[in-house]
């Protein structure tokens, strides 16, 4: 098939998944949810009240004195000091909550989005292995992700990161690396089918080498079906990013929404009532997991074709 | 193959994988940097340090060294606390942990069960309508909530109240206050556990339950599609007895299946559940122990916690071929 017409036949899949898609609300819904957050990391210093509300010189400090003591809550006007606006308040280092908030999008979506990838990979490198080559492979590759399945992984990920240190590339590795079995079976099982069909008889019959059938002829028709199950894990990456920050074992020098909520809770914010403090990570924590998992859900409608003619 | 072989293959293959797991749990302690002894050994004189080191079996090679943890786990000796003092043996620090986190996840997961198995079966029957958008967004909700968040909002709306206790496992009754528990008798021990329960018990609960409902309902509203649904309709089965005989027991398969594998999820719960509420038992001790770097207890509670999902898994197993009879594995 010569390239163009590969390509026109590419950009008419694509097209046809997204009219599917577009007919599911809650895919949309999801979609825009995901779309401000892009946005929100993305234009953040434009955004925010506070340009760089991690930077010493943009702190409030306390004017025991003047009333003015950290947490502040909310209000509309500038601060006699720094001549910055709170409109949510702050937090006890003095940093504005909402800038705080707005910049937390982005190491929420990297860890979400580069954890996926690592789980991704090792899952489909797994699951294409062990279904592909069978026998032996297929059984020590199982049993390992069986294994792993088994594997308590918030506890793990606990472990990992104490022994590890808490670097933000930690997380991101201790994440990607406790959740790839799932993807691996599901790649298994898609590959045990595949591999069965004409198409690849035939490669094989012509002497196509097994790199090459797996690139051309396996890879893409697993591929899709694995999308929607890894949209579901970006949700879960920034779950056990959160959790990971809240329980202490959050990278140092980062301010994602777990660690806010962290400040928040260890530093009293819920026996003096500061519900500034939480509202607004805790929100968007809320808000983000339930975009991807929308479109997840509506991507797995979308996929599986048995459940399409519902 | 009957039943009974099924279930000596399945413990067979338990035992395999517990000892991975304690290989794994061994040699991932191994990993860290510097001595194991050192939080012992502060301070010593280097003959003295030998003399420990030797106790621990640590001068031995670490095939040997892994012979006696494998003896001693099997013993149930998980060692001596590094940040506890006096040195407390682990053995004890753990079992009234234990019992708390059992209390806590037990009656949690069993109201989550029921409850989230209710909930996706109303929004099922009902699919499309009132009730079933209603549910799911508050299913989806708390789904996308992560646990600790919830028990926050839960301790920071009933802080100013005073309703319940919101710190520890024991200690307050009802209407009186601040008991020291030396002093109660048996019934009030158990009323004071119940309330300081309620909260903790609701967050675990409304989180765990999510999951579980939104299975449920997806996974019913598949089989409610099938043609033999359609054939029970047609000759007249009463749409509680389609539900009840022909529906659910196939619709249930699949969220046994899911129960097993969110056990790993479940213990998250407890233990952010245990972190908000200083409700002393496993996930508390974690903490604890992550804090003040106290390996010897975090090996233990891993282990444990890996040994309590592999009992989990058996048990799902079981419970899925006896939901199931077509499942000969």
């Amino acid at each position: 098939m010569p390239k163009s017409e590969r390509i026109d036949l590419y950009i008419k899949n694509v097209k046809k998944t997204w009219g599917i898609f577009r007919t599911s609300k809650i895919g949309v819904v999801g979609m825009c949810i995901l779309l401000v957050f892009i946005f929100m990391a993305i234009f953040a210093p434009y955004l925010a009240t506070v340009p760089n509300p991690t930077d010493q010189e943009n702190f409030e400090e306390n004017h025991l004195d003047d009333g003015w003591v950290n947490p502040m809550p909310p209000s509309f006007e500038f601060s006699p000091y720094t001549g910055l606006m709170h409109p949510l308040g702050t937090d006890h280092l003095g940093r504005d909550i909402y800038s705080l908030t707005i910049y937390g999008a982005r190491p929420s979506l990297y860890v979400g989005l580069m954890a996926t990838l690592i789980s991704a990979a090792l899952g489909t490198v797994v699951g294409l292995g062990a279904g592909y080559f069978g026998r032996a492979t297929d059984e020590i590759l199982m049993r390992t992700t069986d294994f792993f399945l088994v594997l308590p992984w918030f506890p793990l990920m606990i472990v990992l990161m104490t022994i590890l240190g808490q670097e933000f590339i930690w997380i991101i590795v201790v994440i990607g690396i406790t959740s790839w079995p799932s993807t691996a079976r599901i790649v298994r099982s898609q590959v045990l089918t595949v591999k069965e069909r004409q198409f690849v008889e035939r490669a094989r019959a012509v002497g196509s080498g097994d790199g090459h059938i797996i690139a051309k002829h396996i890879m893409p028709n697993v591929l899709p079906l694995i999308f929607a199950n890894t949209v579901l894990l970006v949700s879960l990456a920034i779950f056990s990013e959160a959790f990971l920050s809240f329980f202490g074992l959050g990278a140092k020098g980062v301010v994602s929404w777990g660690t806010m909520l962290e400040g928040a809770y260890t530093n009293g914010a819920f026996d003096t009532g500061a519900w500034w403090w939480i509202t607004l990570p805790g929100m968007a924590i809320v808000t983000l997991v339930l975009g991807f998992s929308l479109i997840g859900y509506a991507l797995d409608d979308v996929l599986n074709p048995k459940l399409r003619k519902r | 193959m009957d039943f009974r072989d099924f279930i000596l293959r399945k413990i067979v293959y338990l035992f395999i994988t517990l000892f991975a797991i304690i290989t794994f749990n061994f040699f991932l302690f191994r990993i860290l940097p510097g001595d194991p002894a050192r939080a012992f050994t502060k301070g010593l004189s280097a003959d003295m340090v030998f003399l420990i080191r030797e106790k621990f079996h640590l001068n031995d090679p670490p095939l040997t060294q892994f012979y006696y943890y494998l003896v001693q786990v099997f013993t149930g000796d998980f060692g001596i606390s590094s940040s506890l003092f006096p040195r407390a043996d682990i053995g004890d620090v753990l079992w009234p942990r234990i019992v708390n986190t059992v209390i806590l996840v037990g009656i949690g997961t069993a109201l989550a069960i029921y409850l989230g198995v209710t909930l996706g079966k109303y929004a099922a029957w009902r699919r499309g309508r009132a009730t079933d958008t209603v549910g799911m967004t508050f299913a989806l909700t708390f789904y996308s909530m992560p646990t600790f968040l919830f028990a926050l909002v839960l301790l920071m709306v009933f802080a100013g109240t005073g309703w319940f206790p919101l710190r520890g496992a024991i200690g307050e009754l009802p209407f009186i206050g601040r008991v020291d528990p030396y002093e109660m008798s048996l019934w009030e021990r158990i009323i004071s556990r119940g309330y300081h329960l309620i909260l903790p018990v609701i967050a675990f609960t409304l989180e765990i339950m999510a999951e579980f409902a939104i299975i449920m309902r997806n996974s019913l509203t598949d089989v409610l599609t099938e043609d033999y649904i359609t054939t029970a309709r047609a000759k007249g089965v009463p749409n509680s007895m389609i539900l009840k005989d022909h529906a659910m027991r196939n619709a249930l398969l699949p969220v046994v299946t899911v129960m097993a594998i969110s056990i790993g999820w479940v213990l998250g719960g407890t233990i952010m559940v245990e972190l908000v509420f200083s409700y002393e038992g496993l996930g508390k001790l974690t903490w604890d122990a992550v804090g003040a770097r106290d390996y010897p207890i975090l090996q233990a509670l891993f282990l444990i916690m890996a040994v309590a999902v592999l009992v989990a898994n058996l048990v799902a197993d079981i419970v899925y071929t006896y939901l199931d009879p077509r499942v000969t594995v």
